[in-house]
């Protein structure tokens, strides 16, 4: 019903709210108690969170036809044909779209947007610019908001630059740290080249279709042909790439693991990292029809699963397996849209924000106890000491690996077993050795940090667990542990509110679908990698010191990331870096240096005859004009004709 | 044989500057020349000049001078309405009070701020 | 109506000019009685002159009215540049009230001559007629002759004065002699008459055209009749200034597009030499902004540019050129006022803030202003979610549509617009770099000028993020019946 006064307001308000939080932060911020400034904030984020729970409701128990809102802002201009922005040939709305997609991420951009806000709260309390952060953090929900609820690219791609710009600004948070200014600059130069790639894809949209409103685009999607929207799918990947963090422009994530560890858990796990899973899930009737595009989509996710699972096999730094972890889960949601399976990366994303969240901030916990110490070398035996942590990390693990009855089992179960359902046997087995390596990586992180022998490390700072670090963490142990049950056989809780967004797509198949096989070879495959770790870290024998010898060559290849850092190094940097300073040595001297002297010299005599002519002497501009009366006459009367016209009437 | 109306203008326009210049050229060829003391001062309404020319006026004399202009100007505006008083009515009337109120605002202002004084 | 002598007038279409001309003769009446001097009194009766006129055009919303036998319209087109003119007087009046008495100028005939030339200008945007137009014009520029050197302590403004008058009476000769030929050539003073004769261009007819848009030029000072803007606007009061940047332009440009609009009609090709003026003046007004180390006549030269970047909307000439251009020009005269409100702000209305090398650091030691300040100056140069962006878009959108001469302006303006980048975006870099601590905090925090500011921004924010209310406020924007 469009006339529905609250599913008119609400999306609005819930848009806006954060965004209010912000300004009234830096409006008011430096005069009131810091602490004010927190609950501004994340009283934001709670009632943005409330009012999405209302508007889920509201949506759930409306018929199927009914499901899919695009409200305009304001309503009255809806109703007149007025626009947002009108520039012939373009016309631009301010709406937003509402349906089972959006609101899945509006839930949880909200729900764990506001629990890792109140994480904040006590983890960033030695902070500076504690204000600044939570205006930043009040930011970034709006901008992802905005990029879930947009109704069509134009808004879509502003609120995908404010993600960028959030993410860059608290990468950078510490930005007495050059490391944490690298990795934030970083980050946004790679982010930039996927806005491009949306901007690309948006120039064809309005090419193809003439407008940029998902309504119409996605109305008469067939009317652009195949290799146009190949070329769309194509771009749109360029940009989900990118904010996702697949391959090859992923490096960048890992390196923004220098930004504190909330907002690690918060845009670089559990949301804005996804907002390339939402944008070809929204994309969807454009890749129902461009097989090339998905295709594309498809072997990027899958190839990003695998590689950055091996990778993180290899890292030593807390931080940096779980953000290789996040590129391998987040290659599983991009593999899964990418063969069609939206309904099951949707459902991958919400219980992966769920534990991956909860990985972070327990994480959090630890370096924040142990005074900032990352590396799990300098840890061990922290289940005793830090027991909280320990269990809050047990069950975010169990859930990464899929182990039932976590939630991830449910998700992960649900990709595979549409790989097979969808004929993807290649793409599946993938996906399962993927669990494997999942297993291994995570099972020896926690090794590493919590058991191995004793504590290694010399840092002895106990900080303690302030309740507003422990309570969101407790939450989420319990969302990690059951947020999976909304789909058991039998029983699909998430496909109804997906249905109407996804009614126009094939490939819809319902989540309890499941098969025996898929399930215990993923879980087989996960009891592999547990084993080897636990052999390799748990029990101390000659294995682990000859495998690393044999191995070295592969180590050092994974440790580094497979050289993808350094070859972007050599291809990039390096060739221009050298330019640079090839000018600066030879050329500069002489060409550029006597050629700016020329030019300077021609500036400076120009100007010079300009300001003696223009000498303030009133009779000197007076005789400018004259000249320039005379030039104009003529002008007029030659394009008049010329003589022919002075002849008289 | 002229075409257009406006070449009439043109012919009066070269005979004009031909006289004009014959006036003024002419005399200049043929008369002799005998200055004397008095023949080379400026005429000024047959008064014996007081002083040179290269003195300072005081500029409350272009003040009074403008207000004047200004003033007479706008009081030629009074005959065109004289003549037509019958035709134009009561509200050719009301109008011209209205313009006599602004001009004697103007005037109050000009007078109250010294204007018209000459100190 | 009243009918005489087979004139008809219309009250209602007059009311706004007869309201603004009684509060400017009341002023001179208390300034004439009152002993002490009344500043704060007798620009209060400005401002409410202005506000009382605005409310008497509100009648007039949306209705289309000529008057005095054809002579004056009142229309669509006329009410937004009236209330362009108004809010500008009103705007101006704010930060005249914070000159002080050393700053020179009787108050009253300060305030008065404001509000003259504001009718003046009012007069210019319905002038259907050349009579009119020469009259209005005059008007205006007259009184602000005269306000040009109202700063008289300073030399500074009394040059701008003398270089005003005799540079601004040239300009008239040519608008005068201009309309007179195409009088001659049409046989009639109302545009309609002159719309007749444009059917068969005469040389006359030419020759006079080319006159009249030269003295239009000059008023708005498009280059190559721009030499006098920057002394003019360095010289003259901070408010003066800002009132010839907005209010001038808004006038002379109410009158161009009148008569382009209702003498060409759809084919504006004979129109090409202001073509190339205003490309000049977008290259000449920028290029010739980067130099500048003083802000009103950076400002100046900037206002140069801009008001060729308008021009660009007469060259698609119809609703949508008109409506790019007003929108441009609301734009515009909001960024515009602000920035010298801000400059205002931070002096108290004098001029030490004038001196760009006041800049350096300030959003450290005020915030707010050089937050505004930035913000106007985004707007100016064209940057997304101010008002200047959307109205660029526009203009650019009408090039466009308006074949080769309109893509050639389209080039300039975004050439233009690059280098005005450099311009602004260095004041703005400026500002927000570390400076040295020990530099004067600026006093200024007069609530006026906070008014003035907080109304610009306000509206710059406005314009930029919900740009089709203004669309929507002015759905059929148009000029009069003929």
């Amino acid at each position: 019903m469009m006339t529905d006064t609250f599913a008119q307001t609400a999306p609005f308000t819930i848009l806006f709210l954060p965004l209010l939080g912000m300004l009234v932060i830096a409006v008011v911020g430096p005069r009131v108690h810091r602490a004010a400034s927190a609950a501004i904030a994340n009283l934001a984020v709670l009632g943005a969170f409330a009012l999405t729970v209302a508007l889920a409701l509201d949506v759930w128990h409306r018929p199927p036809s009914d499901q899919v809102l695009t409200v305009t802002y304001p309503p009255a201009w809806a109703a007149h044909q007025q626009f947002w922005a009108h520039i012939p040939p373009l016309t631009v709305s301010f709406e937003l779209r509402i349906d089972g997609l959006s609101l899945a991420w509006m839930l949880i951009v909200t729900g764990v947007g506001f629990l890792i806000h109140l994480y904040s709260v006590g983890y960033m309390l030695d902070s500076r610019w504690y204000r600044t952060f939570f205006a930043y953090m009040n930011l970034f929900i709006f901008a992802m908001l905005l990029l879930v609820m947009a109704g069509n690219f134009l808004w879509l791609l502003v609120g995908w630059g404010g993600v960028g710009l959030a993410s860059y600004l608290l990468i950078g948070f510490d930005m007495h740290r050059p490391a944490a200014v690298a990795a934030a600059r970083k980050a946004l130069i790679m982010n930039v080249i996927g806005d491009v790639g949306i901007m690309l894809a948006m120039f064809l949209l309005f090419a193809h279709f003439g407008s940029l409103s998902y309504k119409e685009i996605f109305a008469n999607v067939t009317a652009a042909g195949t290799p146009a929207l190949n070329w769309i799918g194509i771009w749109l990947l360029l940009g989900a790439v990118a904010k996702s963090a697949q391959l090859p422009l992923h490096t960048w994530l890992p390196d923004a693991m220098e930004g504190p560890t909330p907002v690690s858990a918060l845009i670089h796990a559990a949301t804005m990292v996804t907002a390339g899973v939402y944008l070809v899930a929204r994309a969807h009737p454009i890749y129902d029809h461009a097989p090339a595009a998905a295709q594309a989509v498809a072997v990027v996710g899958c190839a990003t699963a695998f590689f950055a699972a091996t990778i993180g096999c290899v890292q030593y730094d807390i931080k940096r397996v779980l953000a290789y972890s996040t590129m391998s889960q987040i290659g599983y949601m991009v593999l899964a849209v990418g063969v069609g399976a939206y309904a099951a990366g949707t459902f991958h994303f919400i219980t992966h924000a769920f534990f991956k969240a909860l990985l972070f901030m327990a994480a959090g916990i630890i370096i924040h106890n142990l005074g900032g110490e990352q590396d799990i070398r300098n840890m061990g035996g922290l289940a005793r000491r830090l027991p909280f942590a320990f269990w809050a990390f047990l069950v975010g693990t169990l859930a990464l690996c899929g182990v039932f009855p976590f939630s991830g089992f449910f998700s992960k179960d649900a990709i595979l077993d549409q790989l097979l359902v969808l004929h993807h046997p290649v793409l599946w087995a993938f996906g399962t050795a993927t669990a494997a390596l999942t297993a291994y990586y995570m099972f020896r992180l926690l090794f590493m940090t919590f058991f191995t022998g004793g504590f290694r490390g010399k840092a002895q700072t106990h900080a303690g667990t302030v309740a507003s670090m422990s309570v969101p963490v407790a939450l989420l142990i319990g969302l990690a542990l059951v947020g999976g049950w909304i789909v058991v056989p039998g029983h699909d809780g998430l496909t109804p509110l997906l249905r109407a967004a996804f009614a126009d797509t094939g490939t819809m198949a319902a989540l309890d679908h499941f098969s025996g096989i898929v399930s215990l070879a993923a879980l087989g495959a996960g009891l592999v990698g547990f084993v080897a770790a636990y052999l390799l870290y748990e029990r101390p024998s000659g294995l682990r010191p000859t495998l690393r010898r044999s191995l070295q060559p592969v180590r050092n290849l994974l440790a580094n990331a497979y050289y993808v850092d350094a070859t972007y190094h050599w291809l990039f940097e390096v060739p221009v870096l050298t330019l640079a300073s090839d000018i600066a040595r030879y050329l500069d001297p002489e060409a550029v240096a006597g050629g700016a002297a020329a030019v300077a010299r021609t500036a400076t005599a120009a100007g010079d005859a300009v300001r003696l002519w223009e000498a303030g002497y009133v009779r000197r501009y007076g005789l400018s004009m004259l000249v320039g009366v005379v030039i104009v006459l003529a002008l007029f009367l030659y394009l008049a004709g010329g003589t022919a016209a002075l002849g008289g009437r | 044989m002229p075409t257009s109306p406006w070449s009439i203008i043109a012919v009066y326009f070269v005979v004009a500057l031909a006289v004009a210049g014959a006036i003024a050229v002419v005399p200049g060829i043929f008369t002799r020349k005998r200055p004397t003391k008095q023949k080379l001062e400026p005429y000024e309404c047959g008064v014996p000049p007081t002083s040179g020319l290269e003195g300072r006026f005081p500029v409350r004399f272009y003040l009074v001078a403008m207000l004047f202009v200004i003033f007479d100007v706008e009081t030629a505006a009074f005959y065109p309405w004289a003549v037509q008083l019958k035709a134009l009515g009561m509200f050719g009337f009301l109008e011209m009070v209205t313009f006599i109120v602004v001009l004697g605002v103007g005037y109050a202002y000009v007078w109250k701020k010294g204007g018209l004084s000459w100190r | 109506m009243t009918a005489f002598a087979g004139v008809t007038i219309s009250w209602p279409a007059l009311a706004p000019i007869l309201v603004l001309t009684g509060a400017g003769l009341l002023i001179m009446l208390v300034d004439l009685v009152s002993r002490a001097t009344l500043r704060g009194l007798l620009y209060g009766i400005g401002i409410l002159g202005a506000v009382g006129a605005g409310l008497t055009m509100l009648p007039l919303y949306g209705h289309s009215v000529t008057t005095l036998a054809g002579a004056f319209a009142s229309d669509r087109f006329s009410w937004l540049f009236d209330l362009v003119l108004l809010g500008s007087l009103a705007v101006t009046l704010l930060l005249s009230s914070l000159r002080r008495a050393e700053d020179g100028g009787s108050p009253g005939a300060y305030a008065a001559l404001l509000v003259f030339a504001a009718i003046g200008g009012m007069v210019m945007a319905g002038a259907a007629n050349l009579m009119i137009i020469f009259l209005g014009l005059e008007q205006l520029s007259l009184a602000l002759y005269v306000l040009a050197g109202m700063g008289y302590p300073r030399a500074a403004s009394q040059e701008a004065a003398l270089k005003y008058v005799l540079l601004g009476s040239l300009a008239s000769a040519f608008l005068i002699f201009g309309s007179a030929l195409l009088y001659g050539s049409s046989g009639g003073l109302s545009l309609d008459a002159v719309h007749a004769a444009a059917s068969v261009p005469s040389g006359l007819f030419v020759t006079g055209l080319a006159l009249f848009v030269v003295g239009i030029g000059f008023k708005l000072a498009l280059a190559p009749f721009h030499s006098w803007v920057p002394d003019v606007y360095e010289g003259s009061p901070l408010a003066v200034t800002a009132f010839m940047a907005v209010a001038v332009k808004a006038a002379s440009l109410a009158v161009l597009a009148r008569v382009t609009y209702v003498v060409f009609g759809h084919d504006t090709s004979a129109l090409a030499p202001l073509w190339l003026l205003a490309i000049i003046s977008m290259l000449v007004g920028n290029v010739g902004a980067i130099r500048q180390r003083n802000l009103k006549r950076l400002l100046g030269y900037s206002s140069i540019a801009q008001v060729g970047y308008m021009v660009v909307g007469l060259a698609g000439v119809g609703p949508q050129g008109l409506s790019a251009l007003a929108f441009y020009l609301v734009a515009y005269a909001l960024t515009t006022l602000g920035a010298f409100a801000v400059m205002a702000l931070l002096a108290d209305g004098g001029e030490e803030y004038a001196d760009l090398g006041a800049y350096p650091g300030l959003a450290a030691r005020r915030p707010w202003p050089a937050a505004a300040m930035a913000l106007f100056f985004f707007s100016l140069a064209g940057i997304p979610a101010t008002a200047g962006f959307y109205g660029k878009l526009l203009l650019l959108a009408e090039g466009l549509a308006a074949g080769p001469w309109g893509l050639a302006l389209d080039v300039t303006l975004v050439v233009g617009t690059v280098v005005s980048l450099y311009v602004y975006g260095k004041i703005v870099w400026d500002m927000y770099s570390f400076t040295e601590p020990e530099a004067v905090v600026p006093t200024g925090n007069a609530l006026p000028s906070w008014v003035a500011v907080a109304a610009g921004a306000l509206g710059t924010l406005v314009l930029g993020l919900a740009p089709q209310l203004f669309a929507m406020s002015q759905p059929f924007l148009s000029v009069g019946p003929r």
